[in-house]
């Protein structure tokens, strides 16, 4: 009888601490999980930014390499263009389109053509002057253009300089 | 209680089953699927395109590109994703231009065989693609590579283009539609050139975009430099081209080279071909003349008889030789002079071309040296340019020749040679006997790594500098007061030698008296030469036959356009409207024609019939010269040289014939 009550009253103390340990604890408990848990969490989150991040520059740098791809071949097409051009073959056959152009006949005479006005008439300005008020106006304000210096030799590397004219008769 | 624990136990119960089948399916998923889903997996992640890499470029020696390759696509259908093949076909057809109902019936045969490649555009540009992608998209397409259609993509393909034409096509060459060269440096540097085939390991995500590409480590292609200089072939080329046109020939060569380097700087054919469209151009076009065509050079070989007997030290250029009447025979075969030249210089023997003294001269130097000369220049075998197809040329061993093979030899016949090695033969009496050997490729470099530049190897001393020198004198009498007048410039002196010979026919094996080639090598500035221009003129059929009044001109054209090109100064007089030269009588080829055997018996030598002999030379003709003559003769008599005493009667269409097949 005394054991049982000895542990009765055991239990009844028993229960009474521990509800009053048991609160603060679980408190601290759920507290410390939950910041566990917000830390793993902010982790993954920034570890799948991170991952997707990575995707798109990938997906952006493969295509940025396509791009330059392209241009590169793009800079092909136009040099292969600019010598085609530039190939006596090609000069031969502009010269003669333009030779036997009748359009430029026609320019000739239209510029023949222009009617001069009479010595009587006054005759409008070819060059129109702008309104200039006083002397100080007409200053001249350089526009930062130098001459040209003389051009060096090119080196061996460089390609080579235009042709001289042929001396030939 | 019991009530609530068994309630409790079997909601334990079916969740414990629940998680059971879930983590079996998951092994089996994981453990017993592993490699298949994997592979599923990597499937539709991964792609590995092949692509090939771009050929290498051809350029010239200022980097302008004669060959060079374009990124092209090529338009393809994969049948077994086009759902509806006739709607399919009908807005495909509208968009690219093709025939609907062929379209359809092509891709429904594709279908039904299940093809997966079935090309329907081919080498289109990056313009073009846009414009059919832009046509051919589709709203509700969703596809990670273009055009958003269903069905159609795009693979890589390239074309090459060779900007320049027709220009240096024979050096250049062409490749066909596999990448491989057929010709030319294509061809010879097909190995640099190629564009391997470059594997990419690419990662795509759901919606196909690619996000991860490995490249497979490969050998880029080599770009390959010329000697070669676009303006200088394209100023040779047009020569060429008024020469070989201005003389109604059948085609013509010319060549120009560095006698120093043996660089080629312009090696020019004509007729050509353009390599951009070779199914429309005639095959005979396509053959580069100037190292695989063999003909015989005529008096331009004087050049190797009258070196070889400098440098036995046999004359001095202001030495007399006789030529007689203008006819010489040896062997019982007749050579003749085109006009009586008498008593002369050896200087003035070679700037008429006299053949009767180039034949004295070569019987004097003899079989084994004027042998070893021939092949010392080169005749004989290949020149080692960087081209294909090079023949030797025909040149006999001495052991093979007949009776009169040397004094044949010494004018130019009996002995096949090419305009190469014609050209390398002068480059290197203007190198001061220095041979050195002609090259067409500048340098190779491959993408990030250094150029390689094709080594000058050392010279081979093929004369002495002093016979060399003395050669130079006497080959600038050739174009001051000889048959090569025509090749004198404006503003530079020039030298050189022209030659005329029969040409031999192979259908009738026999020499055709018909047919010239006619031909002009020479130099310029005379006293330093900065480069060998030769010039080879097949058939010419108008306005003269000889090498002086046919190839002369050329040679002055592309010497008085690349020289000052080249930078260098005039070394000479530069007067405006000057006429070109006359030249007193032309050459002749020097082998008497069969049916004019009788004629050149009894008078005048047959060749100079057409044109009146010029006034003799005017000199002392004294005792003391006579004898200074008499002199000469008398150790080639005593000599009793080796083709004399090898007499054998035989024709000479017959002796022409057998040397020319050997």
């Amino acid at each position: 009888m005394e054991n049982v009550m000895t542990k009765t009253t055991r239990r009844r103390h028993r229960t009474a601490h521990s509800s009053k340990v048991g609160t603060a604890g679980r408190i601290r408990l759920y507290l410390l999980m939950a910041i566990t848990i917000s830390i793993i969490l902010t982790g993954f989150f920034f570890a799948a930014r991170q991952h997707f991040e990575s995707i798109d520059y990938s997906i952006r740098n493969s295509s940025l390499r396509r791009q330059l791809d392209d241009l590169e071949n793009e800079k092909r097409r136009l040099i292969a263009a600019r010598e085609r051009s530039a190939s006596p073959a090609e000069i031969r056959k502009a010269v003669s389109r333009v030779r036997t152009t009748p359009s430029i006949n026609n320019d000739i005479h239209l510029a023949t053509d222009i009617r001069r006005p009479d010595s009587d008439e006054k005759r409008a300005p070819f060059i129109q002057k702008t309104a200039i008020i006083s002397p100080k106006a007409a200053e001249i304000i350089p526009a930062g253009y130098s001459v040209p210096q003389q051009r060096s030799k090119p080196s061996d590397n460089e390609s080579k300089p235009e042709t001289q004219p042929s001396k030939s008769r | 209680m019991q009530v609530a624990f068994t309630r409790y136990m079997f909601i334990v119960a079916i969740f414990g089953l629940w998680m059971l089948v879930i983590s079996a399916r998951l092994v089996h998923l994981q453990v017993t699927q592993h490699e298949w889903l994997l592979d599923k997996a990597v499937d539709q992640r991964q792609d590995v395109k092949s692509s090939k890499l771009l050929r290498g470029t051809i350029y010239d020696r200022d980097q302008r590109p004669l060959a060079i390759s374009l990124k092209v696509k090529t338009l393809y259908a994969d049948s077994l994703e086009i759902a509806d093949v006739k709607a399919a076909a009908t807005v495909i057809a509208k968009a690219v231009d093709l025939n609907v109902g062929t379209l359809t019936k092509q891709l429904t045969e594709a279908k039904a065989a299940r093809k997966r490649f079935v090309p329907l555009l081919q080498k289109v540009d990056s313009e073009t693609v846009q414009k059919l992608n832009k046509l051919l998209e589709t709203d509700n397409v969703r596809k990670g590579d273009l055009p958003k259609f269903e069905g159609l993509h795009w693979s890589d393909d390239q074309t090459r283009n060779y900007p320049y034409g027709s220009m240096a096509s024979q050096v250049i060459g062409f490749s066909d539609i596999d990448g491989k060269g057929m010709a030319g440096i294509e061809q010879s540097q097909n190995d640099l050139l190629y564009g391997s085939t470059l594997k990419k390991r690419q990662e795509r995500d759901r919606l196909g975009r690619i996000y991860d590409e490995t490249v497979s480590e490969t050998t880029p292609p080599a770009d390959v430099t010329l000697t070669i200089a676009a303006s200088l072939q394209s100023k040779t080329e047009q020569a060429l081209e008024n020469g070989v046109k201005n003389a109604n020939a059948r085609s013509g060569v010319a060549i120009a080279i560095s006698p120093k380097t043996g660089e080629i700087l312009a090696l020019a054919n004509y007729p050509s071909f353009d390599p951009n469209s070779v199914s429309s151009s005639a095959v005979e076009n396509i053959k580069n003349y100037a190292i695989q065509s063999v003909y015989s050079p005529g008096s331009v070989m004087k050049l190797v008889t009258y070196s070889s007997a400098l440098e036995k030290n046999l004359f001095e250029p202001d030495d007399m030789i006789d030529a007689g009447n203008g006819t010489i025979e040896v062997a019982k075969h007749k050579f003749s002079d085109s006009h009586h030249v008498g008593a002369v210089t050896y200087t003035q023997a070679l700037a008429h071309s006299s053949n009767v003294c180039a034949i004295k001269t070569g019987l004097r130097v003899g079989k084994a040296d004027f042998f070893s000369t021939l092949t010392k220049m080169g005749f004989g075998s290949k020149t080692g340019v960087e081209l294909p197809a090079e023949t030797n040329g025909i040149v006999r061993s001495p052991e093979k020749w007949n009776g009169d093979s040397l004094a044949s030899m010494s004018i130019g016949y009996e002995i096949g040679v090419t305009a190469l090695q014609m050209a390398t033969a002068f480059a290197t009496i203007a190198n001061n006997g220095i041979k050195v050997n002609p090259h067409v490729i500048k340098q190779t470099k491959r993408e990030n790594e250094a150029a390689i530049i094709t080594a000058v190897k050392a010279g081979v001393v093929v004369v002495s500098p002093d016979s060399a020198r003395k050669l130079r004198t006497m080959l600038r009498q050739v174009v001051l007061t000889g048959t090569g007048k025509r090749a004198q410039l404006n503003g530079y002196t020039s030298a050189g030698k022209t030659g005329t010979a029969w040409k031999f026919d192979p259908v009738a094996k026999r020499v055709d008296s018909g047919k010239y080639i006619s031909s002009f090598i020479g130099y310029a500035p005379a006293e330093n030469p900065e480069v060998v221009i030769a010039v080879v003129i097949d058939e010419p059929r108008a306005g003269g036959t000889d090498g002086g009044t046919v190839a002369a001109p050329v040679f002055r054209e592309i010497a008085e356009q690349i020289l000052p090109e080249l930078g260098i100064k005039p070394d000479s007089k530069i007067t405006k409207g000057s006429e070109p030269a006359l030249i007193d009588v032309p050459e002749s080829p020097g082998l008497v024609a069969e049916d004019d055997r009788d004629k050149s018996e009894r008078a005048d030598p047959a060749s100079a019939a057409r044109t009146p002999a010029p006034a003799r030379p005017t000199f002392n003709k004294s005792d003391e010269l006579k004898k200074k003559t008499d002199k000469k003769d008398r150790p080639e008599k005593k000599q009793g040289n080796d083709t004399t005493a090898m007499l054998e009667v035989r024709e000479r269409n017959k002796l022409n014939a057998r040397s020319l097949k050997t």
